[in-house]
């Protein structure tokens, strides 16, 4: 187990040694978005393509051997990193979105019957309303939505006045990308449970800055992507419990998924196989594989405070910038906190801190509905943090939002 | 690229104090334009009468690019013929979308949106208003 030293972890990530044209270091607020890759990961797609590219599950020579075996490595190793009970459990895809549009629509196609309800919370990325909205079509269920209250918290208390007994799941976010919310994910599951409800996690924003631990928490479904988590682009996951996911039919077809195929039919594999159809992007779940590894080097209780204190740190700043207002104010929190500054456009913010080489994101966060709720129709600037980001990162933030209120003194 | 580059003086006061940011109550054309990835949206209001543009307003909200743009364009169109104003919006969306384009002499306080040419990101921020108004009048039912 690694103390943690967040000067020597920059010194394993390449990209945030980049520097402007006026010298200035980069400051990577965009987490939330996507994370910088260590060089183990980036090492780890190098060393794939030059020593085993190949296909993984059907080559009979050694780099297919290879290939299969790292490919299979990193799902054990996620399995263990979410507390799953099975390694089959995992399912890569190629993303978190992709995650939640296959479980919808899988099972959408076993369970989900006319008039049923899915129960979406009001902090979910458009990731996690969309696919059930569109499952609406589908399978003639109804969407409802689950308010959080203006502080962005989602009561348990107000849960119990929506679930059903058409509920059939619930969707909810482990981790609020946009205020940074975690909510009582455990009280909150075993509420739709009782209720006989199902329950999706979305992990996007979780797994790089809470331990997980799927059995405990006792979700049915979960997801996540590698990239929100040092890791490559284009390969996430879902989670499932092993009694839901035996009973699902599979997404694609194709390579991989099947048993026996004959002209008129086919039967469908096993898990985890079955929802694997065609060929993997075998590089990036190995260097997936690197990036849990990379993770799981540190003690997570210090990982855990350490981000804490610098976003603890920067609510703190930004308060003290005359004309900066935080948004929402939830009970409990990770890694996230957004703001507003009064009479400058959240794009106008993120164009001029940019010109100071600070990266972080404006607009609406792919959360349009929370947006409405808490009244911020022109979206909100978003700071976001990494494993990575320091005091002096805060610091050189409230510099460049001073540069802002200097262009827009009025 | 520097930041006086895209936030000139001219386009902050045009954001503090745009003009024409107003309901149109008789309006013959009207569209609704937005940029769902960040959130900008206007409302472009425009009064045609004999083929001629004689009034162009616009509400909504936006950062300060959308809205100094909107704000010049309500001023640029108006008492332009039809088929002139909609040369000229298309002639200045092509102007800041491709870099290639040469720069007409006759831009007057337009020229203060050039820069967006260097801030590609901000592209949609500054050519939403004129993208609505060709809709708004190619908008038969209104």
């Amino acid at each position: 187990m690694q103390a943690f030293n967040v000067q020597h972890i920059r010194e394993n990530f390449p990209a945030l040694s980049f520097c402007n044209a006026k010298g200035q270091r980069i400051v990577y607020l965009d987490n939330s978005a996507t994370t910088q890759k260590p060089y183990c990961v980036i090492d780890a797609l190098i060393d794939f393509y030059q020593r085993m590219n190949a296909n993984v599950h059907r080559s009979f020579y050694e780099w297919g051997n290879r290939a299969t075996e790292a490919y299979e490595h990193t799902r054990t190793s996620l399995s263990k990193f979410i507390g799953a009970q099975y390694p089959e459990e995992v399912i890569f895809t190629r993303g978190a979105t992709e995650s939640i549009n296959c479980l919808a629509d899988i099972v959408g196609q076993r369970y989900f019957q006319q008039g049923d309800e899915v129960l979406v919370s009001e902090l979910e990325h458009h990731s996690n309303l969309i696919p059930w909205q569109m499952q609406q079509k589908k399978c003639g269920i109804q969407v409802k939505g689950w308010p959080v209250d203006a502080e962005g918290n989602l009561e348990v208390s107000t849960l119990q006045a929506l679930l059903t007994p058409r509920t059939k799941l619930l969707a909810v976010t482990q981790v609020s990308n946009v205020l940074g919310t975690t909510p009582d994910l455990k009280n909150i599951i075993a509420c739709a449970h009782a209720n006989g409800t199902l329950v999706l996690v979305d992990g996007a924003q979780a797994l790089a800055h809470l331990k997980i631990n799927v059995q405990d928490m006792d979700c049915d479904f979960y997801v996540g992507s590698s990239h929100k988590m040092y890791g490559p682009m284009g390969v996430g996951f879902f989670y499932g419990k092993r009694k839901w996911l035996e009973t699902l039919p599979p997404y694609h077809g194709g390579g991989t998924m099947m048993e026996s195929v004959f002209m008129d039919s086919f039967t469908a594999a096993g898990i985890p196989k079955r929802f694997e159809a065609g060929t993997p992007p075998v590089a990036d779940v190995i260097g997936f594989g690197k990036a849990i590894a990379y993770l799981q080097q540190f003690n997570w209780q210090s990982l855990m405070q350490y981000e804490e204190s610098v976003i603890v740190y920067a609510e703190r700043m930004l308060c003290a910038i005359p004309r900066v207002r935080l948004i929402g104010h939830p009970k409990t929190k990770t890694a996230i906190v957004s703001f507003l500054v009064d009479k400058i456009h959240p794009h106008d913010v993120a164009t001029i801190v940019n010109d100071q080489n600070i990266a972080l994101r404006a607009g609406h966060h792919c959360c349009q509905p929370l947006m409405h709720r808490l009244g911020c129709k022109g979206g909100v600037v978003r700071v976001s943090l990494g494993i990575y980001n320091t005091f002096e990162d805060i610091d050189r933030l409230a510099e460049a939002i001073d540069v802002a209120l200097t262009v827009f003194k009025s | 690229m520097s930041l006086q580059d895209i936030y000139q003086e001219i386009l902050l006061a045009h954001n503090e104090n745009p003009n024409h940011f107003e309901f149109m109550l008789d309006a013959t054309h009207q569209a609704y334009g937005n940029n769902p990835l960040c959130g900008d949206e206007v409302t472009v209001f425009v009064k045609i009468e004999n083929d001629v543009v004689k009034a162009v307003s616009f509400m909504g909200e936006g950062c300060a690019i959308c809205k100094a743009s909107s704000s010049l364009m309500t001023s640029t169109l108006c008492e332009l013929s039809l088929p002139k104003a909609i040369d000229k919006t298309q002639q200045f969306i092509q102007l800041l979308s491709d870099t290639s384009t040469q720069i007409p002499d006759d831009l007057g306080e337009l020229e203060a949106l050039l820069g967006v040419r260097k801030f590609p990101a901000r592209l949609k921020c500054a050519t939403l208003a004129w993208h609505a108004f060709l809709k708004a009048i190619t908008d038969e039912h209104r």
